[in-house]
This record gives structure tokens, sequence and C-alpha cells, in this order.
């Protein structure tokens, strides 16, 4: 049975805002997910890309365990999600380091939530954040970096506590484009050297492309699968990639996709 | 290993090692120290040259010079040493009782929605009573001892820690929390190692009011019971016999008191948020 588990099941995913309110003044329900199905399997990078307001963040938060769907179910490495899970790390938007920690003791945060610190947990942590470019850093406070540095550090914590699921929500968000795609080379590395399970929410249509082995695309809201790409790239993703004709191919055939599902749904 | 031990003597917390007591040598200190100490004598000079020119009358407002002269003398050193022992303990135990349930409290209102919507309008309403007012009930209560001085002080440093843990703990960032959350934190572990450290800077700018506050509750205390000794009970003293100069004299004791137990405060709550920082991570 093990063969078959799936990292993540979404079957019939669907999410309703509540509305509050009467009268003029109401606030109506907002149907943010319709209708996802959604398998991940293990070792996979899938990322999901939308337009803005679509219901990414609402999948990623059902499969974190952070929201209740409405309807559906979710299931990550076969069981049904209730709550939070500990082997699952993740990284959002907003790096959301502590401010009285280093950035050794920001990275062990999850760990010494689950228990005790031990010599290799740190050891672990040394060895992400030296892979993460962070080398050297371990006793900075999170005011003396770059807003760079301080996602690598959301992403190493996320990797801290050995989870065998990432879920990041659009973690390269606020960069600069620059930075973002030495991120993503960086991200890439991670991934392959860690074996690690992953799904990322992003926006970035060629940053979904160059990190994924498969790109979902959610139509506008509510959010239901529009299609699945699949770049016919091998693991190892540099930015060489990125000139070729095939990358620009590709990355065609899914802005493609979300324009037409923008305007299916809109017009 | 190296590292982590050699980091781990470094002051921790968040606005506290920030400007208020940065730790520096006594010659830095004696530089910052320079400016408010010169702008304060030439402030005393001032007062002093006004007097003396327009012959202003020593009972409206007595020289500096004749207030320092007392503050030498033996015998008031010797009536303002007890006395200003006996005020400050009764501050201490009221800042201690009256911050300590404040800190509480705010503490149970901020995690239990329950607690503050039926504790809070009571709150307020005992901040609206002018303690004075309650004078007479208290002394018939609790006597003119220390234990009706350190009750006002404890009424007064109250609220302003019951506010400020409140408020503080009510802006600690979402995304903190929901991080926490995605971790898989327990209530009391989000509670420890995120709340509470993010609201220390909040909490410690509501205790510095209410240690002033308790010193100001210790004084009316004093004020309003004839045998409850005192800093109050000397100025008091001092007004019957129109010693203008002396009662100059215990204000400026009083200023120096009050500074120096908010520099006694902040060393002791850095060394314990240190600590505090040390065990919660």
């Amino acid at each position: 049975m093990t063969t078959t588990e799936h990292a993540v099941e979404l079957a019939g995913l669907r999410h309703v805002f509540a509305g509050r309110g009467r009268g003029r003044r109401a606030v109506r329900d907002v149907e943010a997910v319709a209708n996802v199905d959604l398998t991940v399997r293990p070792g996979e990078f899938v990322s999901i890309v939308g337009p803005s307001g679509c219901g990414k963040s609402t999948v990623l938060k059902a499969i974190a365990g952070l929201l209740r769907p409405t309807a559906g179910t979710v299931r990550v490495w076969g069981e049904p999600v209730t709550g939070p899970r500990r082997d699952i790390g993740i990284a959002l938007q907003d790096a959301t380091l502590l401010p009285w920690r280093d950035v050794m003791f920001n990275c062990l945060f999850p760990v010494e939530l689950h228990g005790k610190v031990a010599d290799e947990d740190r050891e672990r942590v040394s060895g992400l954040l030296e892979r993460a470019g962070l080398a050297g850093f371990e006793s900075r406070r999170p005011k003396e970096l770059s807003g760079g540095m301080r996602q690598r550090v959301a992403i190493c914590r996320a990797l801290a506590d050995d989870p065998r699921l990432l879920l990041l929500d659009e973690p390269f968000g606020a960069l600069d484009a620059l930075t973002r795609e030495q991120m993503n080379i960086d991200l890439n590395r991670v991934w392959r050297e860690t074996g690690k399970t992953a799904v990322l929410i992003t926006h970035g249509i060629e940053e979904a492309v160059l990190l994924s082995t498969r790109v979902v695309i959610l139509s506008e809201r509510p959010g239901t699968v529009v299609e699945v790409v699949t770049p016919p790239f091998p693991r190892e993703r540099t930015k060489e990639l990125m000139a070729t004709p095939e990358f620009a191919e590709v990355c065609g055939r899914v802005r493609d996709r979300l324009f037409a599902a923008d305007v299916g749904v809109g017009g | 290993m190296n590292r982590a031990t050699a980091e781990r003597v470094e002051p921790r917390g968040p606005a506290l090692s920030r400007g208020t007591w940065r730790a520096g040598l006594p010659a830095r200190a004696a530089f910052l120290l320079l400016p408010p100490v010169a702008v304060g004598l030439a402030g005393v000079l001032l007062i002093q040259l006004v007097i003396s020119r327009f012959e202003i009358s020593g009972v409206v407002i007595p020289k500096p010079t004749d207030v320092f002269a007392v503050m030498r003398s033996d015998i008031f050193l010797e009536q303002v040493g007890q006395s200003t022992w006996e005020t400050w303990k009764a501050t201490l135990i009221g800042f201690a009782l009256g911050a300590g349930t404040g800190v509480l409290l705010g503490l149970l209102m901020a995690e239990s929605r329950i607690v503050r919507f039926v504790l809070y309008p009571y709150v307020v309403a005992f901040q609206s009573l002018p303690k004075i007012a309650l004078a007479p009930v208290c002394a018939l209560w609790l006597g003119f001892g220390l234990t009706m001085k350190f009750s006002f002080a404890a009424m007064l440093a109250f609220f302003p820690a019951v506010v400020a843990t409140l408020a503080a703990l009510a802006a600690v960032p979402e995304t903190r929390l929901e991080m926490a959350a995605a971790f898989h934190a327990s209530r009391r572990q989000r509670l420890l190692r995120i709340s509470l450290p993010s609201a220390v800077p909040g909490i410690v700018s509501g205790l510095e009011i209410s240690m002033a506050f308790a010193l100001i509750g210790a004084i009316v205390g004093e004020f309003v019971a004839p045998s409850a000794g005192g800093l109050g009970q000397l100025l008091l003293s001092y007004s019957e016999s129109i010693n203008v100069a002396a009662e100059f004299s215990v204000l400026v004791v009083l200023m120096l008191l009050g500074v120096a137990q908010n520099k006694i405060l902040f060393g002791v709550l850095r060394a314990g948020t240190e600590r505090f920082f040390e065990s919660s991570r």
C-alpha cells in the first residue's frame, strides 16, 4: 500500500468564507475554492498558479490544517487532515522570524515545540543554513538580515524538523526579480538534496515552471483546476535553462491557459 | 557548540536591549549624563539669581542654596533617611501587589474572551473612582499604618499594568500566531514563546507607569494617615512649621527616589527577561 500512498490528496475541495452582517452593510459569502482535485506524489515539486484571489492560499492552508474546508477531503500521507501536523514544514509570504532569536534559534523553533533540541538537530539546521548560503549567519538577529536572507531562514525553519512535506506560500513574493531568481535556484538545490515533497503557491509563471515537476493552473475565483502542465526538464534546474526556447514554450503554455481561465470565467 | 554557548551570554529581549538600558562603560555613562545635569544646574542657578534679584521671600520660594543647606544638615539627613525607607517600602510592596495582579489579570483577560467581557467594565469602573475618596474606608479597615499605605500604592499601580498587558498581548502580530499554529504549537507554547516575548516591551512601559503611580499612592496614603510616617508625613510636619526650604528638600528627595526606583526596576527587569528569554527557547 505504501508504494501508492500520495503525499497530498485533495478531493472535491470547496471553501466558502462566511459573510457577516445584514442589509446594506452586509458582507456576502465568498466562495474561494469551488472544486479542487489534486494529488501530489512523494518527491514531487508541485506549484499552484492562478490569478489573484483564486483561492491558492486557501488550498495551501487546507493542506496545512490551518483551515477546515467547507466541503471535500484533504489527506496528507493517506491520513485525513484535522489540524496542523508535525511532519509538515511551512513558509509563508511573510518570513515571520522572531526578532529576539538569532538565525539558529529561529530555525530550531519548530524542533523545540516538538521536544528537546538535540545536537543532531543543530547539525541538521547548520547543514540547511549552509545549503541556503547562510553559513556564518547563525548568531545574527533577523534585524541584521536582508529580506532575501530572512526568507531563506524561513525556508530553513520550515525544513528544520525534517518534515516530509514542505508547503510554501509565495515565499519570494516580496523580493526583487534578481534575488528571486537566485532564491529559486537555491530552493531547487535544497529540494533535490533533501528529497522532500513540496507544494508552492506562486503567481510567478517562470518561478513555477523553473521549480516544479508539475504546474497546476487554477481558474479565477472560485478556483478550480484548469490544467496541469508538466515541465519536461530534469530535476536539476539552472539559470541557463531559463534562456532555452523549451523553457519559454512551457511558460507560454501556462500563460495562455491562465489568461484563458481568466476570460472564461469573467466573460 | 562553542558558538551556541558564547552567544547565550548576549542580552536578549526585544525593545529591552534597545536604547534605554544598553550597558555601557562608566565613562560613556558619565558623558551621557553630562547634558541633563548641566541643564539642571543652569536651571537651579537661574532660580537662585531670580530670587536674589527680586528679593522674593524664602517663605514663598526658598533659595536653592537654602534648600541645599537643609539637605546637608545632619538632622534632615537623619529624618529623611528613615522616612524615605518607610515610603519606599510601602511603594515596593504596593507595586509588587498591584502591578503583579494587574499583569496577571491582563494576561487572563487577553487569553479568555469571557473573563475580559465580564471583568473589564469593573476594572474601568474601579479606575474611574478617585482613590483618595477611599481614604476614610481604608482607614477604617486597615488602620493608619503600612498596610493602608501599600494598599493605596497597589490600587494606583494596578490599572496601568492591566491595560498595558492587555494591549500588548492584543497587539501581537497575527502572522506570528499563525506561524506558531502552523508548526503545531500548543496553547501554552504559543503564550510562552510567542505572545509573552512579543508583549514584553509593552508590558514594561506599563510597569514603568505603575511604579511611578505606586509612589504617588504611598504618599497619598501618608497624607491621609497622621501616624503613617514616611516622606508624606515629613512633608506635612515641615509645612506646619512653615519650613519651606525643608519642604522643597523633601520634594527633591522624592524626585531622586522616583528616578532611582525607575532605574532599579529596569535593571531587575532586564535580568529577569534575559532569563525568561533563555528559558523560553
